[in-house]
């Protein structure tokens, strides 16, 4: 539902990397969504093609991918990937943040940000 | 000639808000007020659960404040003044969420010297917020019978990210052939820290041990 301002925060902050480094062009952008957001890929997609015309940004592809959910366990110590479950009363895979060793409750570590991790583009050699 | 660069960026664009939360968090702990964010569907019942914890906070003589965010209107605002506590109205216009900015300037406009707790009364959404983080002790999710017992299977990860999970209109339960339990199993399935709480806020029933919860 946020996906086209959040996209419109991406495209600020890619426009200052343009600005830092001079790019002549792009050819892909690479974003590491978590998979704990509600930030639809789709909609990135079509917000990121929306906000890129007329800019250095045009025509590159953006990639999406998945940052896992990251819990930790305060009673046995573990940190690792969360679960995902697939009951069959549940419409979804829904997240399960039981610890996988002990199977107390912990807490989520990460796997909500929206990641600009890679920029491909020509700069003058 | 031109030559091709791969630049390893690492900007979460989300961390922005949760840096300004991390602000507003500090702000408030070292002002000595407990914060509060409820979040839930449009009619799960917070500003009435809000209303009735506020007036046995004064009982106990502990002043509260409240900031009423809505798309539009002051419907909620004009309740929480009735009430004669400092409210802000913070209309997002067409976000569909509060966010870690839009609270920061709320806490500029309230005097806050006073104060012991404060609400922070989300957007009615289930989805939205859940990226948005504001700063608060606690996020507390409303879900009431109202809305069916599927609520929780279809917005697990609202509930998931969430401190308290508040069942409202419990009262209304056998009218709506709905079992509070199954939405309580469906909490304790997702294997967080969350702690559950049933309420009927029409007639203040449950308030009390939902404020032991939020340990007010």
């Amino acid at each position: 539902m946020h996906e086209f301002s959040v996209m419109s925060d991406v495209m600020e902050a890619l426009k200052e990397e343009s600005l830092k480094h001079s790019f002549k062009g792009v050819k892909e952008v690479v974003l590491e969504v978590g998979v704990l957001t509600f930030l639809a890929h789709e909609q990135l997609r079509f917000s990121y093609k929306v906000l890129s015309e007329g800019t250095v940004f045009d025509g590159s592809e953006l990639s999406i991918e998945d940052r896992p959910a990251m819990i930790r366990c305060e009673s046995c110590g573990y940190e690792g990937e969360g679960g995902f479950r697939d009951e069959p009363g549940f419409h979804r895979v829904m997240p399960t943040f039981s610890c996988p060793k002990c199977d107390e409750p912990t807490s989520v570590v990460s796997g909500n940000e929206c990641i600009i991790r890679r920029i491909v583009a020509d700069v003058e050699e | 000639m031109h030559k091709t660069v791969d630049i390893d960026v690492g900007k979460d664009i989300l961390g922005r808000n949760r840096e300004l939360a991390r602000k507003n968090h500090t702000f408030l702990v070292e002002k000595g007020i407990r914060s509060f964010d409820f979040v839930g569907s449009i009619g799960s019942g917070k500003t009435l659960l809000i209303e009735g914890i506020i007036e046995l906070l004064k009982e106990k003589g502990l002043r509260a404040g409240v900031i009423a965010g809505d798309v539009a209107g002051e419907e909620d605002y004009m309740r929480f003044r009735e009430h004669g506590v400092p409210v802000v109205n913070v209309n997002t216009g067409k976000e569909c969420h509060l966010d870690a900015h839009l609270v920061e300037h709320a806490l500029d406009e309230m005097n806050l010297d006073d104060l012991d707790v404060l609400f922070v009364e989300n957007v009615g959404n289930l989805v939205c917020p859940g990226d948005f983080p504001l700063g608060t002790d606690v996020r507390a999710v409303v879900v009431s019978v109202t809305e069916g017992d599927d609520m929780i299977k279809k917005h697990p990860v609202i509930f998931a990210l969430s401190d308290v999970i508040v069942i409202n209109k419990i009262d209304l339960a056998e009218a709506m052939e709905v079992d509070p339990k199954v939405l309580q199993n469906d909490a304790h399935a997702l294997g967080t820290k969350a702690v559950v709480v049933q309420t009927d806020a029409k007639h203040g029933k449950g308030i009390t041990e939902l404020m032991d919860v939020l340990q007010i």
